[in-house]
């Protein structure tokens, strides 16, 4: 084989053409006498190879491109991956005699492992000349007598023979032919037949490459085409260059064509784009934007308003980089909008109904008791579909006293919010019916046991409040509750109450009211055990450290006081709160008192 | 993280007596450890069974029933039920319930620092 340029530029071009003319001048491109004529041939099958991709009709058109200035008859045969041979492109001077070997050469294909030229050169991957071929030449390697007559009839005489290699893989071969008296080939013609196989190989190459990489793109497109998500790849400009019919869907165009034909940024301005806290999101917020300016934006869940008809979906957008393998540079964003709105809105609908449950389980605000000032924190643990299980309450009871009310329910969600509404609304229909605190207590305990199965256990305090001259008697009850803080003006700080069994599994129960003095500035803090237990197993705040919090509490306003509390609590907890934090406090005013 | 991480629960059988020695936390996180085990087969022909609460660093309301709930079962199953005096936590969480006076309290046993 003939080592020729790789490049196809035009001197180089010259030059191979002009020495197959310069030797070949004795014999010539008949008909031409330019040196331009093998040029024109080359460029010409450069355009030819280079429009189209599809094999059949280039190699045709490659073909043609021979007769006559080149050859009388030109055949290109290709190799099959199963080694067999077939030919693509028959060209003659007369369509007929075409069509006559393409039959031929159909009925009798060449035997791969046989003697015709075509089949060795396949073999060899070398070009071979055939300057003058003798009727017993044609007769040894035609592929049965029908062939071998149609050779001699046709005055076969001479040929050149150049494989088409590629990648260092014989593709097949292209056979130029002279007949009757036209000039026989010589040496010199090889580098023109050569340059012109190496270029029909290439042009076969690519073709064949292209079509597997569009069989890859195709089973790609078509894999993403009809996946249930929404996908769109975006380039650095913000274009969708791809996108396929769910994202279509989801964003309200009829096909994903008008996706990847809108501008950049048309698609989105149709949409009010928020996040979960309401904030407008500009474009260059989107994960895929993100990427393209060196971060790695975490999956990002959006609300996305159509500006149009106000529709309303809740969209989880992921992106990915698309890198070209080469150079490891972004080329696109693939995006992948997963829509869970229905989800969304089922969340959404369960914290609403968990806060209207827990704000009928907990007073909407707190009576005025004269005399004295109360005030309540309250946090609950979990998520925000959670209804906590403590509870608190401040009520008249009777003509002149007032019911504090502190308690926890073992447990949280639906069944300890139905525990606490049971012992909330008990609690008040037991003080209705004149009962005092031990005997309220009672009362909710056989309520609680009167529920199906299951140890609903509950731990309630109850504080009655009776003001009198210049401050207020307390009788206090506890089941199985932690004792309220009593700190008194001077900041004494101490627990007060006796305990008492806790509420709804242990049977018999017992509790004991005792009674307390509060005078002016007196202040009393009921909590329950999210507070005291805060930062437990490992650091809990514990009776001890609740004291210490409240040791300038005297001097500080009562809803600081429990703010204070509140947040040291919470800050003492590892991450999201263990247990719901309450806590109810009441401070002797004395302006207040009567 | 799992709940093994938070509470490990030692199972032994001293002649006809079932040992559960918990250590760790009893929690909401990981009450239902107790719960497997109290439902196990070896549990039911135990004729007493023993909780072991001196490890136990940490009981909130739901360890708690989950202790009655335990002792609900033994009673329906006719089995002796009894706790340890426990932890400092465990015991607070006891008296200030008074659910001690409604339990049986043993002593630990002998051998149990052995392991």
């Amino acid at each position: 084989m003939h080592k020729v340029g790789v490049s196809g530029s035009s001197p180089e071009l010259g030059s191979i053409a002009q020495r197959s003319l310069g030797r070949s001048e004795a014999i010539g491109i008949r008909g031409q006498s330019s040196g331009g004529a093998a040029i024109d041939l080359l460029v010409e099958a450069g355009v030819v190879l280079a429009a189209s991709l599809d094999l059949d009709t280039t190699m045709g058109q490659v073909a043609r491109l021979t007769v006559p200035t080149v050859a009388d008859l030109c055949v290109i045969d290709l190799r099959d991956d199963d080694g067999s041979i077939r030919d693509v492109a028959v060209a003659a001077e007369l369509d007929t005699t075409a069509r006559e070997l393409e039959d031929l050469r159909a009925r009798f294909p060449l035997d791969p492992d046989g003697a015709h030229p075509a089949a060795r050169v396949i073999r060899s991957g070398q070009p071979l000349l055939l300057e003058e071929m003798t009727s017993e030449l044609l007769s040894s390697f035609a592929q049965g007598s029908e062939h071998a007559k149609f050779m001699i009839d046709h005055h076969y005489r001479s040929a050149l023979v150049a494989p088409l290699l590629a990648r260092e893989r014989t593709l097949g071969a292209l056979s130029v032919l002279r007949l009757a008296d036209s000039e026989p080939y010589g040496e010199h013609d090889m580098d023109l037949v050569g340059e012109l196989a190496r270029r029909a190989a290439l042009a076969i190459d690519n073709a064949r490459l292209f079509s597997m990489v569009m069989r890859v793109e195709q089973r790609l497109e078509s894999i993403l085409a009809n996946l249930a998500e929404a996908i769109t790849v975006t380039d650095e400009l913000g274009r969708t260059v791809f996108a396929n019919q769910a994202a279509a869907d989801l964003l309200g165009v009829p096909s994903p064509g008008a996706l990847t034909s809108a501008e950049a940024g048309a698609v989105i301005s149709r949409f009010l784009v928020l996040d979960e806290q309401g904030n407008e999101l500009g474009l260059e917020q989107m994960p895929g934007r993100r990427l393209f300016m060196g971060e790695r934006p975490d999956p990002l869940l959006v609300r996305n308003i159509v500006r149009e008809t106000g529709e309303e979906r809740w969209l989880i957008v992921r992106s990915s980089p698309v890198l070209d393998p080469e150079t490891e540079r972004m080329l696109y964003a693939a995006n992948v909008f997963e829509n869970i709105t229905e989800v969304k809105r089922a969340q959404l609908e369960n914290t609403r109904i968990a806060q209207i449950l827990q704000r009928a389980l907990l007073p909407h605000s707190l009576p005025e008791v004269p005399g004295a000032q109360v005030a309540a924190r309250y946090a609950a643990a979990g998520e925000l579909n959670e209804v906590g299980g403590d509870f608190y309450d401040v009520f008249k009871h009777g003509e002149d006293s007032w019911m504090l009310v502190i308690g926890d329910v073992c447990g949280k969600g639906p069944r300890a919010a139905g525990v606490t509404a049971l012992a909330r609304h008990t609690l008040r229909a037991a003080a209705m019916s004149g009962q005092g605190p031990a005997g309220m207590l009672t009362i909710l305990h056989r309520a609680l046991l009167d529920q199906p199965p299951g140890a609903d256990l509950c731990t309630v305090g109850l504080v009655m409040l009776t003001p009198r001259a210049g401050g207020a008697r307390l009788t206090i009850a506890l089941a199985g509750h932690p004792s309220p803080l009593l700190i008194d003006s001077d900041g004494r700080i101490e627990p007060v109450g006796d305990s008492g069994t806790l509420l709804g599994v242990v049977d018999p129960v017992s509790f004991a009211e005792s009674e307390v003095e509060l005078h002016d500035g007196d202040t009393l803090l009921l909590y329950t055990d999210g507070v005291s237990e805060a930062g437990a197993p490992e650091k809990p705040l514990g009776e001890d450290g609740l004291s210490e919090l409240c040791a300038n509490g005297s001097s500080t306003e009562l809803s600081e006081l429990l703010l204070h509390v509140e947040r040291a609590a919470v800050a003492r907890t590892d991450g999201p709160l263990r247990d719901d934090i309450a806590l109810l406090g009441l401070r002797i005013s004395a302006e207040g008192v009567r | 993280m799992p709940a093994e991480e938070h509470l490990r629960i030692d199972v032994r059988h001293e002649g006809n007596r079932l040992v559960l020695r918990l250590a760790g936390e009893l929690d909401l996180a990981t009450v239902s450890l107790l719960e497997g085990q109290i439902d196990e087969a070896g549990a039911q022909d135990a004729a007493m069974v023993v909780l072991d609460l001196e490890q136990l660093d940490f009981i909130d309301s739901t360890g708690l029933r989950a202790v009655l709930s335990a002792h609900a079962t033994a009673v329906e199953r006719e089995q002796e039920f009894a706790v340890t005096r426990g932890s400092e936590q465990v015991q607070r969480l006891l008296s200030l319930t008074h659910v001690a006076e409604h339990l049986r309290i043993v002593e630990p046993s002998a051998d149990r620092d052995s392991s």
